[in-house]
């Protein structure tokens, strides 16, 4: 390896390494106010600090290496017990996390005595010096275990076996047969199972003629509070075997009383506590479990109805008035197994925080520019499917923001402002809605460069100059890119087009707001959950709709008199605003339905824009599951899908950012 | 030529090890970043030295090791164990088990060369 590029790869890898430690060590101080701290979590430290030291010891860099060799000391000790985790090891770690920071930004600058990690040092081996006097445990009489399976383990099994023996937990040997082409995504997931309900404490491949041809066969030391028949249920598979390994305590020919017996009972218990606290579940279980929620609120409808009904025939008789408690009873407990079940869902933002940390610094290495990103509402939760699909929008507003948004440090400095640049990531929950910001402080979405751009591209008319609100428009439609060739960065032939497309898909909608030399903030807001909306029913003619009450802000009895027509369209003059109007038969191309006496307004907001959906009956507010309406009918303008409101047809659900998309940039075209 | 297997979970480590390889022009390297990866590339290859690092997710070396020693298409490949000089304890057990030497981490491309050297007979 060259030297200069095996130092740029040891500074990225340390990097990346460091990055996902800092993620590690928070979720062992969680783990440690919780009291459920997972070995491997300790083990997996221990091994990050492990490859930092051997890696920067090889190539020479000798700071790193003797700080992180101590560093993993003290690690082994304590994932061999030798000394206890508390807050005190988190705290020299996330110290030692900012020391490595330092000396790798030394590396970089091509420093070697600006930081001095002696007293972090001073810490570390204090806390070495704390290692308990532990016995030496190299047999175990307890246990049936065969010398093959003994030999192969590491000295960190043998002490996760004895911990495991100590709690009290059963031992088993887990015998798998499984095809040699799947066998490794089969045994993690197998692993990831059993860890969930006790320790899997090493993974022996053996070799074994009965397997036959095309298989192979593992065996796993298995730690658990679990039977034998309680494990082979939990994995539903056939070619698997689970024996104890634990010899039978009770041969010493001792009589036990009743309290000696409920010794080791206790103890398991203890151990299942810490061992198993939390049940990880495939997102689609509770799909399933919100779809029968959903249908059952179907049904709970349909019983206040029948209630309704029965006082109207029969007036307030015995079996009325008890039949419409049942459905308010019913319905309180449903909102409280919806709410239960939803809040299982949700994760903390913050767990994509940490890819985007690692994406900031390798751009800014690649661009030269100066990033520092910022974090705020880490503990803010969406719903886990949410999380997942908003990475991609939101690396790409960051991208964004560091290859046009962020200046050069000489630029910075002209400008009056601080070398770095700054982005803020920010998470917080507003009503019944997650906002999250990113905002920089660069340079400010240009109008003049948005115009230019927008007229080579055929967007703009030569003769339209357009304001700040039309340049952010422009940036979000289809096929525009400010830069003037495409940058490895941002140009991926990917626009702010599809962020607000993805953003949409989730039921949420972009906004943009930006000061030229100040710099720009995106702020995307979704619902916290699309697994069930408070929805507004509306009928019009005949027709009921659904609308998502994240994106109404009002409803007012329309007066005609407000009612005025501007370039051919229909607005009205709602206080000192004027909004366009949409009729749903209009925009669904359906035979005009007489108009009621009196009709209401749906103001819908998407961002700040609004519109007024013109509706004859407000039919109350609701809880509904949106359901896809099939391939075919997926992509219909306006519709977000269908649901069920416990009548005998369902209606569809209305989508407010199309329609308001199509009532104000109809206008906007049109004028 | 002669084929080496090396089975490292460190990218870099790995690539470190492979580099010190290339020095001899008689030796083609092929890389599994786990356990995993080891136990598939087996087959399909006639490897005629294994390095190993212990410490590593899902299936670790001494693992490997005695999977490797019990079976009888591959229990005459010499292993070589790569350990840290903290675990004295891992390394006593992988020459017990039949690794035929080790080195420890950090070593010189040259400590590894010279075992490589002495194993293969280079």
């Amino acid at each position: 390896m060259e030297k200069e590029s095996a130092k740029r790869d040891f500074i990225s890898e340390a990097e990346e390494i460091l990055e996902e430690l800092t993620g590690d060590i928070q979720s062992l101080e969680t783990s440690i106010r919780r009291n459920n701290v997972r070995p491997d979590l300790i083990n997996k430290i221990f091994r990050q600090f492990h490859s930092l030291k051997g890696i920067s010891g090889m190539l020479g860099f000798e700071k790193i290496s003797g700080f992180t060799h101590e560093l993993e000391n003290m690690l082994d000790n304590l994932r061999l017990g030798k000394i206890a985790v508390s807050q005190k090891v988190v705290d020299v770690l996330f110290q030692s996390m900012d020391l490595m920071h330092g000396m790798i930004a030394e590396l970089i600058d091509e420093q070697t005595d600006g930081i001095d990690p002696g007293p972090v040092l001073r810490k570390v081996n204090e806390l070495i010096q704390e290692e308990e006097s532990s016995a030496q445990r190299n047999t175990f009489p307890g246990l049936d275990l065969d010398q093959q399976t003994l030999q192969s383990l590491t000295e960190y099994e043998e002490h996760r076996l004895h911990e495991n023996m100590i709690q009290g937990a059963q031992l088993y040997n887990v015998r798998l047969v499984l095809d040699n082409a799947t066998f490794d995504l089969e045994l993690r997931e197998i692993s990831d199972l059993l860890n969930q309900h006790g320790e899997v404490i090493s993974t022996l491949p053996s070799f074994e003629i009965s397997a036959g041809p095309g298989k192979m066969v593992f065996r796993l030391l298995y730690g658990t509070g679990l039977t034998a028949e309680a494990i082979l249920r939990k994995l539903g598979r056939t070619e698997i075997t689970a024996s104890s390994i634990r010899k039978e305590t009770n041969q010493t020919g001792r009589v036990e009383t009743l309290e000696e017996e409920q010794e080791p009972e206790k103890a398991l218990e203890t151990s299942l506590k810490s061992l198993s606290r939390t049940v990880r579940v495939d997102i689609q279980k509770l799909d399933e479990v919100i779809n029968v929620i959903g249908e059952l609120v179907i049904t709970r409808a349909m019983v206040a109805n029948v209630s309704r009904e029965l006082i109207a025939a029969e007036g307030h008789s015995r079996l009325g008035i008890t039949l419409s408690r049942v459905a308010v009873d019913l319905e309180k407990k449903l909102n409280e197994l919806q709410r239960n079940v939803i809040e299982t869902r949700l994760v903390p933002v913050g767990q994509i925080y940490h890819k985007l940390g690692r994406m900031v610094r390798k751009l800014s290495r690649e661009t030269n520019k100066q990033v520092d990103l910022r974090f705020s509402g880490e503990d803010t939760e969406l719903d886990k499917i949410m999380i997942e699909e908003l990475s991609d929008p939101l690396m790409h507003i960051i991208r964004n923001a560091i290859d046009h948004g962020i200046e050069s440090a000489d630029e910075r400095k002209k400008a009056g402002k601080p070398d770095r640049g700054t982005i803020r990531l920010s998470a917080f929950q507003r009503g019944n809605n997650v906002v999250i910001q990113v905002q920089d402080d660069g340079r400010g979405i240009q109008i003049k460069k948005v115009q230019e751009q927008a007229r080579k591209r055929g967007l703009l008319p030569a003769d339209r100059v357009p304001d700040i609100k039309e340049c952010i428009d422009i940036l979000f439609s289809p096929g525009f890119s400010s830069s003037d060739e495409v940058t490895e960065l941002s140009g991926r032939g990917v626009g702010l087009d599809v962020v607000k497309k993805n953003i949409s898909g989730l039921k949420g909608f972009i906004s943009v707001s930006t000061e030229e030399g100040r710099g720009t903030m995106f702020e995307i807001t979704l619902p916290i959950t699309l697994a069930i909306i408070q929805a507004l029913i509306v009928r019009t003619g005949e027709t009921k709709y659904a609308v998502p009450m994240s994106s109404i802000s009002e409803t007012v009895q329309i007066e005609n008199s407000n009612i005025h027509t501007v370039d051919r369209k229909e607005v009205y003059c709602l206080r000192d605003r004027t909004i366009p109007l949409i009729r749903i038969s209009e925009v669904f191309q359906l035979p005009q339905n007489v108009r009621g006496e009196r009709q209401y307004l749906v103001i819908v907001n998407v961002g700040e824009y609004s519109a007024g959906l013109v509706v004859d009956e407000l039919a109350g507010q609701q809880e509904i599951v949106i359901k896809s309406m099939g391939e075919k009918l997926k992509n219909i303008p306006g519709i977000a899908g269908a649901t069920e409101i416990g009548e005998s047809k369902p209606v569809l659900v209305i989508d407010a950012e199309s329609m308001v998309e199509e009532a104000t940039h109809g206008r906007m075209r049109a004028g | 030529m002669k084929t080496a297997l090396v089975v490292e979970d460190s990218a870099m480590m790995r690539e470190f090890i492979i580099s010190s390889l290339s020095t001899f022009s008689g030796i083609h390297s092929v890389e599994a970043a786990n356990g995993f990866e080891a136990l598939k590339l087996l087959p399909q290859n006639a490897f005629d030295i294994i390095l190993t690092d212990i410490n590593m997710p899902d299936i670790n070396g001494l693992e490997l090791l005695s999977y490797l020693k019990n079976h009888p298409s591959y229990r005459t490949i010499p292993v070589v164990i790569i350990s840290t000089e903290k675990s004295e304890q891992d390394r006593r057990r992988g020459l017990a088990l039949g690794a035929i030497d080790y080195v420890t981490k950090p070593f010189q491309p040259e400590d590894l060369q010279s075992v490589i050297r002495n194993v293969l007979n280079l």
